[in-house]
């Protein structure tokens, strides 16, 4: 049984290595480093979708966090008792809506929302500013996909950090609050400090799941394979231009092309895995058990 | 069907450090043998050598002779599983399977071992639980969840299932150390009763609860034994200043 | 502070309640039986209740198949895997539960569609399956480790060997939460819909995928010119949304029934 997950995950790799190898032996290793994508004139390159993927995840994650953590400390010390099961089972219920239901909300409301509404007044703002907010496209853009991704990833880092919150032993709130500690001065030295792992282990699998995240993006990014930072400009991630052009390709190099982007999306994915398990590791200064 | 078990140079580590050393060790049959000593001088850690359950455990090392009667409980004939159905074991908090009714608690181990024929499981329940003083509590609820009953109900309900399966010894961890002074006071008396078919070897904090109960005390500090024999006379006259020091209270 | 963690809570639920709502209000209207019998029919993909079926079929065999795998990986490896394998079989499991789950479509497209040939239907579920087995295997191995030690300790003491150990006494324990496990990892991959767009929904070079399903059928109507297809778009979604909430309530209901013996809650009125 066991051995059958090994193997199916070292036939995944395979399947995704041979899949791409006619691409590593035309471009090699330039192929990350390409900057152009056009399947009609046969170039193909790597490097848009993943800082597509990067920027927008990365986005995600910094919108997310701050939210999350926020709903975590209320359903922790501040949610009264009756309350917190319900609110427990909605945020489960958030987490696990399927993507595709996220990228139809994305297209019909959020689109339009950012494009007449959001980016005006963004663009005003003192933050129209920064480099990253170019001149205002259409809604579909870097930074509706991101807006959904935090908006998926919200529910569940919430609920994982709420999980690691609760997990800290009752005595220690006590211990906390008899020393004359505030309910909040007890969450945020005491409680907090304790659940540190957790917490980080909340943001990467939000970011992980952020990495891999697929519809909820190909419905709202607008789908153009150009290499930008421009939050306000469409774009595409490794993820999004797989699933939009994969079922119609044209010809063997463009499916090669488009499974080597899943095989450098298959090593981020689990290298980032990794890394977050060292890390983790290393916080709590202990060998794998 | 008591047994006399008796151990030589047992030693246990947990890793590095040696929590049990070279104790040699008497266990007389149909008798009860306290087992006291301060809190972690190593006499959960020696009981549970006695049974095997350290194996599989990782970073457990036992090392030394034990013998059931005159067989080595090491050796080649004699597997963990076949020896812990001749030295049974009750543990410190009442630990019924909780997917299982009380009928179901008792009779699953003789029957998975082939020692009951089914007409006569309903005998063998309604004799242990008769013995465990369980029978008139139960009788009318058999087929109610085990934790459905009070945590000194569950306790005497566990060593009816340690006595279902028909052990010479029965190893006894605390047994009372999460219970209430009368599920205690029933506990200590079916250890008197239970002693003239059995073997009973029972460690406990409590000194009082040793000399109620006990024929012969084993004192254990910091791992070795420092002194075992009949328990009145370990009480009234020890041999050792640091027994004396231990049963008038002047430490652990 | 609290107004601030409040300002958070707010700012969260509100789109994602505006989601739950637009998928009631513009979903409800469009959702009758004629609409699952006829609705629009996208050319070559068939109606919404073909949709459904498809959706059946294809998470039916990653139930079928991922089920088994998976809580018996699970069981060996919390129960007999000490060695190496058991180890490294938990850390696969960790990984493969991030898996992005296009990979799952795409290493499925290769494996079958380029062997057994165009048909689809094998390829999504063996690609769902991939999705599932990891996460039943987590869900069986956070069950089984929350059933007491002490359990296992008074069944070993009666002299009961490993397997019956596991298998009678621990797994009827761990049971209920395992169940819930299975319904929760369901419904994730009943909503999957990348890993169906590379196998069911290929469409590549004219010959179109024999089966529909509910996801990838939403993608379809949404992105569809045609406005007239929002509406269908969002009825699909409710009925999406419909089944995965099923799921869930079911496996909250299993879970609270026997409280697990983990569940520990923090002071509140202090």
């Amino acid at each position: 049984m066991a051995g059958t997950v090994i193997l199916g995950t070292v036939l995944i790799a395979g399947e995704l290595w041979i899949g791409s190898l006619p691409v590593w032996r035309e471009w090699g290793l330039a192929f990350l480093s390409g900057r152009d994508w056009n399947p009609a004139a046969g170039r193909f390159g790597a490097l848009p979708f993943v800082a597509g993927t990067l920027v927008t995840s990365t986005l995600a994650l910094a919108m997310a966090l701050p939210v999350s953590l926020g709903m975590a400390f209320l359903l922790v010390g501040f949610t009264p008792r009756p309350m917190e099961g319900p609110l427990v089972f909605l945020m489960d219920l958030l987490a696990a809506l399927p993507s595709v239901v996220f990228g139809l909300w994305g297209i019909f409301v959020l689109v339009p929302l950012v494009e007449f509404r959001l980016v005006p007044l963004l663009v005003a703002s003192p933050l129209g500013a920064l480099p990253l907010l170019g001149p205002a496209g259409s809604g579909f853009s870097l930074l509706t996909a991101g807006l959904v991704l935090a908006l998926m990833m919200i529910p569940l880092t919430a609920a994982l950090i709420r999980e690691a919150l609760a997990a800290v032993p009752r005595s220690q709130w006590e211990g906390a609050l008899a020393l004359g500690c505030t309910r909040w001065e007890a969450l945020r030295h005491v409680v907090l400090a304790q659940a540190k792992v957790g917490v980080w282990v909340a943001v990467g699998v939000g970011f992980g799941r952020a990495l891999g995240e697929t519809m909820a993006v190909v419905m709202t990014i607008g789908n153009r394979p150009d290499l930008t930072f421009d939050l306000l400009q469409g774009g595409s991630t490794l993820t999004a231009v797989i699933a939009h052009e994969f079922p119609a390709s044209t010809g063997e190099m463009h499916m090669a092309s488009l499974v080597a982007l899943g095989l450098i999306l298959l090593i981020l994915s689990f290298g980032f895995h990794g890394m977050g398990r060292l890390a983790i590791l290393g916080m709590q200064r202990r060998i794998l058990p | 069907m008591a047994e006399t078990m008796r151990t030589r140079a047992l030693r246990v580590f947990f890793g590095d450090t040696e929590a049990v050393k070279a104790v040699d060790l008497e266990i007389h049959s149909a008798a009860v043998t306290a087992i006291i000593g301060p809190s972690g001088c190593g006499k959960s850690a020696l009981l549970r050598a006695l049974n095997r359950m350290h194996d599989g455990v990782r970073g457990v090392r036992v090392v030394g002779r034990i013998y059931l009667g005159d067989r080595e409980i090491h050796d080649g004939g004699m597997d963990p599983v076949l020896l812990r159905t001749q030295v049974g074991m009750v543990f410190q908090r009442p630990n019924p399977f909780p997917a299982m009714s009380i009928r179901q608690n008792v009779t699953f181990a003789p029957r998975r071992h082939g020692m009951v024929r089914k007409g006569e499981e309903s005998n063998l329940l309604e004799q242990v639980l008769r013995k465990t003083a369980l029978w008139d509590e139960v009788k009318d609820r058999l087929h109610h969840p085990a934790a459905s009953l009070s945590s000194g109900q569950q306790q005497r309900l566990c060593m009816a299932r340690a006595l279902a399966v028909g052990p010479q010894v029965l190893l006894m961890d605390e047994p009372t150390a999460a219970l209430d002074p009368t599920a205690t006071q029933r506990i200590e008396a079916l250890i008197y009763e239970l002693k003239r078919d059995i073997t009973i070897v029972i460690v406990t904090h409590n000194m009082q609860q040793a000399a109620r109960v006990s024929d012969r005390t084993a004192f254990l500090d910091d791992g070795r034994l420092v002194e075992s024999g009949e328990t009145e006379r370990l009480f009234t006259n020890p041999a050792e200043e640091r027994t004396e020091a231990y049963i008038t209270g002047r430490f652990g | 502070m609290i107004t601030l963690c409040t300002g958070a809570f707010v700012m969260a639920l509100l789109p994602l309640g505006w989601l739950l709502l637009e998928g009631v209000r513009v979903g409800g209207r469009h959702l009758s039986w004629d609409f699952l019998a006829a609705g629009a029919v996208l050319p070559g993909l068939g109606s919404w209740g073909s949709a459904v079926a498809g959706s059946a079929a294809v998470v039916g065999i990653a139930v079928a198949l991922g089920v088994p795998l998976g809580v018996g990986t699970g069981v060996y490896v919390t129960e007999f895997g000490r060695g190496l394998l058991g180890r490294m079989a938990r850390v696969v499991c960790e990984a493969l539960a991030g898996l992005p789950s296009i990979l799952a479509g795409i290493a499925a497209y290769g494996l079958i569609m380029t062997t057994l040939g165009r048909f689809s239907v094998p390829a999504a579920g063996a690609a769902l399956t991939v999705i599932l087995v990891p996460l039943v295997a987590l869900r069986t191995m956070e069950a089984l480790e929350a059933v007491p030690r002490d359990v296992r300790e008074a069944a070993l003491a009666l002299g009961l060997g490993e397997t019956t150990t596991v298998l009678q006494v621990v797994m009827p324990v761990a049971l209920p939460q395992v169940v819930a496990g299975i319904l929760l990892a369901t419904g994730r991959i009943v909503g999957e819909t990348a890993p169906l767009l590379v196998t069911v929904f290929v469409v590549g070079g004219g010959a179109v995928g024999p089966a529909a399903t509910l996801p990838t059928h939403i993608y379809a109507h949404a992105v569809s010119p045609l406005p007239s297809w929002e509406g269908e778009a969002w009825a699909g979604a409710l009925l999406l949304m419909a089944a995965v909430s099923t799921l869930h309530a079911v496996s909250a209901l299993i879970r609270t029934r026997r409280p697990s013996p983990r569940s520990h809650r923090l002071p509140t009125g202090v």
